[in-house]
């Protein structure tokens, strides 16, 4: 007689509601069998202190949820297993609300509150967790929110996340986060997953279909197969990331590490840009190299200008650590920067590098790397680095600084990418006279990406000056200086000078 | 026969208004300025050289097997 097991159709489902457990973990009991790793992952661990960081309070269970990147996987790898992988997923979704099945109930049958309920919904919402049915990697496709804005001493910048609609029993709420999964070593390793972070990101610029992790190994290992067999993955190189980068429609832009502050000052820019990094690092107790996706900044102040010579700040100087997405860990880990000393070798001299110290939650001591290069997806029409950018900026900053001398050693400097139409959209508010504002709006063309490189003195911006991004390096590219509420008018002249000199337009 | 070369920078003709406002007395302070631009620009090359020197990819690099 012909089996139905597992084969029930159509599929039920069910949803549970219940409060967080103080251990988070029992929620994931382990698989039978010998296990090469320990129990509970690292990563089941982090997201259960992660949650209750957040405030979480009740759990929302869906028994069965079709999860895009998990099925690709499914199709590729899994299915051709002996043991029979379900094709569907579960999914956890987190609240700050106590309410249990009942209220549940109540909430998602009353047809007449339903706005007041959705309202309800969002305001406790936390995000969603996907467990996919692999027995030593559950934890597939998550999007939680990510920490305040602030903490005692510094800020948080979150710029490389987006949003995510999620549909929950009839209700449409919505995520602001940055998608993360733990690697499941078949299809994905840590470059796929953090290729995959990424391009969650950045496809959304360009309006391009995310790729799941196994059209990501598939494509890294379609003309470049540096060793072994693509599946099971066992990780990929550099050339193998740019590949599957180009495979997706966008350009990989790869930046050595050189010193600590040019690391410091290509983080600031592409996150700030809201482009989300690829970071090559490697371990200082040995091993293999890894790979983390970058997706926000600490940052405090912005540091003193301490070469005589020079009469700027950089904004760059300002990071104090980056967040990452690490598949080995969890979403947004944390990742203080510092300057690392490598001793000199018989090949080479003392250097100076980037040392990233992630603190784990179940390890007393942190682990310590350096970076190694930051590898960015990059628009097609985005062409100008923002090492570039930061040529015009650091120029520029000196200029200012030495002319006017009342912003000698204070004005700040700070380099990022906008979409030229965001940057139109709120430049009502940049304090521009009324006819300064209609010839930025009507009148001035702008590259679809613009370079801007924001001038301030005191936390007040004086101006912007926009670059045409699309440029490559032989040509000028300043298309404008922007004036903001902060520059005086007694220095409109010389304002309009340096402009002439550089060959852009004036916007007052 | 058709210039290719005209000048089509969207500043120009607002710069060529603006000439009347900057008078004999400005152009003392363009040159000011512009060896102002000069200067910054010499004095910031040595950082700027550094920070290019990120672009330069390795084989090494290239070939870094991220695999953690």
């Amino acid at each position: 007689m012909q089996s139905l097991a597992g084969n029930e159709y159509p599929p039920s489902q069910s949803v549970e509601v219940q409060p967080l457990p103080s251990d988070f973990a029992s929620l994931f009991p382990p698989p039978p069998g010998l296990l090469e790793d320990t129990w509970p992952p690292t990563q089941v661990t982090y997201l259960g202190v992660y949650l209750s960081s957040l405030g979480c309070k009740t759990l929302v269970s869906e028994s069965h949820y079709i999860d895009r990147d998990y099925i690709h996987d499914m199709a590729l790898f899994y299915s051709r297993s002996l043991r029979c992988y379900p094709n569907f997923c579960q999914r956890l979704h987190f609240f700050t609300e106590y309410f249990d099945l009942e209220t549940w109930k109540r909430i998602v049958g009353d047809a007449s509150s339903y706005a007041q309920n959705m309202q309800f919904l969002q305001k406790a919402y936390l995000g969603y967790c996907v467990v996919r049915p692999l027995p030593g990697s559950p934890i597939g496709r998550t999007v939680l929110v990510t920490f305040g804005p602030t903490t005692p001493t510094d800020t948080r910048l979150f710029d490389a996340v987006r949003d995510y609609d999620i549909h929950l029993g009839g209700f449409k709420l919505t995520i602001r986060g940055l998608a993360f999964q733990q690697q499941d070593q078949g299809v994905s390793a840590c470059a796929t997953t953090a290729l995959w972070s990424s391009l969650n990101k950045v496809a959304q610029f360009e309006a391009l279909a995310i790729p799941t992790p196994a059209e990501i190994t598939q494509a890294a290992s379609r003309y470049l197969l540096a060793e072994g067999r693509a599946l099971p993955s066992e990780g990929l190189n550099t050339n193998q990331i740019c590949e599957a980068i180009r495979g997706s429609g966008l350009q990989p832009l790869v930046s050595r590490s050189v010193s600590f502050d040019q690391d410091c000052a290509q983080l600031h820019g592409y996150i700030r840009s809201g482009l989300a990094p690829v970071l090559a690092i490697q371990p200082v107790q040995g091993g293999s190299a890894h790979a983390v996706c970058a997706v926000g900044l600490k940052v405090g102040e912005v540091a003193p200008q301490t070469t005589p010579t020079l009469n700027y700040r950089d904004a760059a100087t300002s990071v104090r650590a980056v967040y990452i997405h690490d598949d080995r860990l969890g979403p947004y880990a944390s990742a203080a920067l510092s300057p690392w000393t490598i001793p000199a070798t018989a090949t080479s001299a003392t250097k100076i590098a980037t040392g990233l110290r992630i603190q784990w939650p179940d390890k007393v001591d942190a682990e310590q790397s350096i970076l190694l290069a930051v590898i960015v997806p990059m628009p097609h029409k985005l062409r100008m680095s923002i090492s570039r950018v930061r040529w015009f900026g650091l120029a520029l900053a000196q200029a200012v600084g030495t002319m006017f001398t009342e912003f000698a050693k204070k004005v700040v400097f700070s380099c990022r990418y906008r979409v030229a139409t965001d940057y139109r959209s709120e430049a009502h508010q940049l304090g521009l006279t009324d006819s300064g504002l209609y010839l930025l709006n009507c009148e001035t063309v702008l590259s679809r990406y613009i370079g801007v490189i924001e001038f301030s003195s005191n936390e007040e911006p004086l101006f912007d000056v926009l670059l045409d991004a699309t440029e490559t390096r032989a040509n000028p590219s300043i298309l404008a200086f922007v004036r903001r509420r902060g520059f005086p008018d007694e220095h409109k002249t010389s304002f309009e000078l340096i402009a002439k000199n550089c060959g852009a337009r004036v916007i007052w | 026969m058709i210039n290719l070369y005209v000048e089509r920078c969207p500043m120009s003709e607002q710069l060529n208004e603006r000439k009347e406002v900057v008078e004999e007395k400005a152009m003392s302070e363009e040159e000011r300025i512009l060896q102002a631009l000069e200067r910054a620009r010499q004095e910031v090359k040595p950082i700027v050289k550094k920070e290019m020197e990120g672009e330069v990819i390795t084989d090494e690099l290239l070939n870094l097997r991220l695999k953690t």
